[in-house]
């Protein structure tokens, strides 16, 4: 299944809410934000996806691996431009993975598009404030328009009594309460996701509860 | 014809109004491709924001069912007076429903604003052009290995004569003329091109400090009005001189490694 993480919105926590699926449902995750990779792309150098979608490079050569398998986004303006979004189905069609995991940019441009075009179901992220909800049902509404369905939504960031009834009502799923936790924030960079680091804490059950939505999701 | 357009424009301030109406007197459904013939490109009508499905800058993909009307419209921002033309828009294409109907990546690319960046953004200005945006400079090219790397060498040039855009993705798809120093710079010519680009670089900033130094009040002014920073200049200058001292003494040894150097090429002949 290839599934989407959108949100909208830039500062929710997409990636890192994206990097914490594919370590719980052991996924590649791709990062597919062009003009701003937000995953490391580790010590090695190689293709990454602007080589991918230049179609440089085969998307299983870009992959680079360890406790979350990562496909890297490229660093440069001049990779950004000569990417070609419409090529990002074959660069997710890596074999071995039961779940590709596309954490995609904010905003609601081509970029933001392409990934929801190529997925199966994708996972929305809000954080509890009104500007990044708004974001968050324009991209419903952009994923339910590319015939993307929606598995799960994520409330992101919360700190106390969070609005997910409200919330899953507005876009359409029930929505999970992700508690902010300094473990999640830095579990990209250290390379160490939640959900192995403190696997009794809120925010690896929480992970836990959006893989088992999007496994239902997947199992339809 | 089996599927007919109508097209009727009203044009108010410099923008067309279009009013289409496919009428389609088969019993079958008909995929239809609709272009603009008005000079602008296409406004199409928005949901929430974003353009309805099947419409794109240059007209319209969809369905008319059988027996059955369509009414679309659109608007066009005209980029002269009268280009209004008649009619509007023409069917260029009537087919199969199943193959008119655009697919979710037609819709996102061909729907939604592109999110590449500019050219501009790109492609390499000359060394002293104002504004000219770097991502890292040259500088971290040389020195990315932890030991004996000045954090601040990547931090943002505060002159904004900078340098050359940013091309350290090793993708070979290097930024047309304009990046490299003009070969005055280096009579031998054969520097590799990034080492060309950092020296370019350093001299020019070390050129911008001498000129706050020594020059005219005019040539400083000058480079004040042009947002020269002359503290962060003096700061980069510095950093740029130990790099330099640096890299003179690495060279330096290098060359010296080089030249001692002597590969048996038979005997590794022999041995391959």
């Amino acid at each position: 299944m290839i599934l989407a993480v959108a949100g909208g919105k830039g500062g929710v926590g997409k990636s890192t809410l994206a990097y914490e699926l594919g370590a719980a449902l052991d996924g590649l995750v791709v990062d597919a934000d062009l003009s701003m990779a937000d995953l490391p792309g580790g010590r090695g150098r190689g293709p990454d996806l602007h080589d991918v979608l230049a179609g440089r490079a085969d998307p299983a050569e870009a992959v680079r691996a360890g406790r979350v398998d990562v496909l890297p986004c490229g660093r440069s303006l001049t990779g950004a431009r000569l990417a070609d979004p419409r090529r990002l189905r074959e660069a997710v069609a890596v074999p071995g993975y039961e779940f590709v995991v596309v954490d995609s940019p904010a905003g609601l441009r081509a970029d933001a598009g392409a990934p929801l075009a190529v997925a199966n179901a994708c996972v929305i992220v809000a954080s509890p404030t009104a500007w990044a909800l708004a974001d968050a049902i324009a991209a419903r509404e952009l994923a339910r328009e590319l015939d993307c369905g929606l598995a799960a939504v994520a409330l992101n960031r919360v700190i106390e009594a969070p609005p997910t009834r409200a919330v899953g009502r507005a876009l359409g799923a029930p929505a999970t309460a992700v508690p902010a936790d300094p473990r999640l924030g830095s579990s990209v960079e250290t390379g160490t996701p939640a959900v192995d680091a403190a696997p009794g804490s809120a925010a690896a059950r929480a992970v836990g509860e959006l893989a088992d939505a999007v496994r239902r999701c997947a199992a339809e | 014809m089996p599927v007919t357009l109508d097209g009727r424009t009203r044009i108010e301030e410099g923008v067309a109004l279009v009013s289409l109406r496919l009428s389609n007197t088969e019993p079958i459904a008909r995929g239809v491709r609709i272009a603009n013939r008005l000079d602008g490109a296409v406004l199409p009508p928005r949901r929430r924001g974003r353009p309805e499905p099947g419409w794109s800058a240059e007209g319209f993909v969809g369905v008319v069912d059988a027996e059955d009307e369509l009414a679309l419209g659109y608007a066009c921002e005209l980029q002269s007076p009268d280009a209004g033309a008649e009619p509007p828009a023409e069917l260029v294409e009537v087919s199969d429903p199943a193959d008119a109907e655009p697919t979710p990546m037609d819709r996102a690319v061909g729907g939604l604003p592109g999110a590449r960046p500019p050219r501009d953004a790109v492609v390499a200005g000359e060394t002293g052009v104002v504004g000219t945006p770097t991502v890292r400079s040259a500088t971290s090219e040389l020195f990315t290995e932890p030991a004996g790397s000045e954090p601040d060498e990547t931090r943002p040039n505060d002159d904004p004569g900078g340098g050359p855009g940013d091309t350290e993705d090793g993708s070979g798809d290097r930024p047309a003329a304009g990046i490299d120093p003009p070969a005055g710079d280096d009579p031998a010519g054969s520097l590799p091109p990034a080492v060309r680009r950092y020296l370019a670089d350093a001299e020019a900033r070390i050129g911008r400090a001498e000129t706050f130094e020594t020059g005219s009040l005019t040539e400083a002014t000058e480079l004040l009005e042009a947002g020269v920073d002359p503290a962060g200049l003096a700061a980069l200058v510095a950093v740029d001189g130990r790099a330099l001292a640096r890299l003179a003494d690495r060279a330096d040894a290098l060359a010296t490694r080089a030249e001692a150097c002597d590969v048996p090429v038979g005997s590794m002949e022999r041995l391959a």
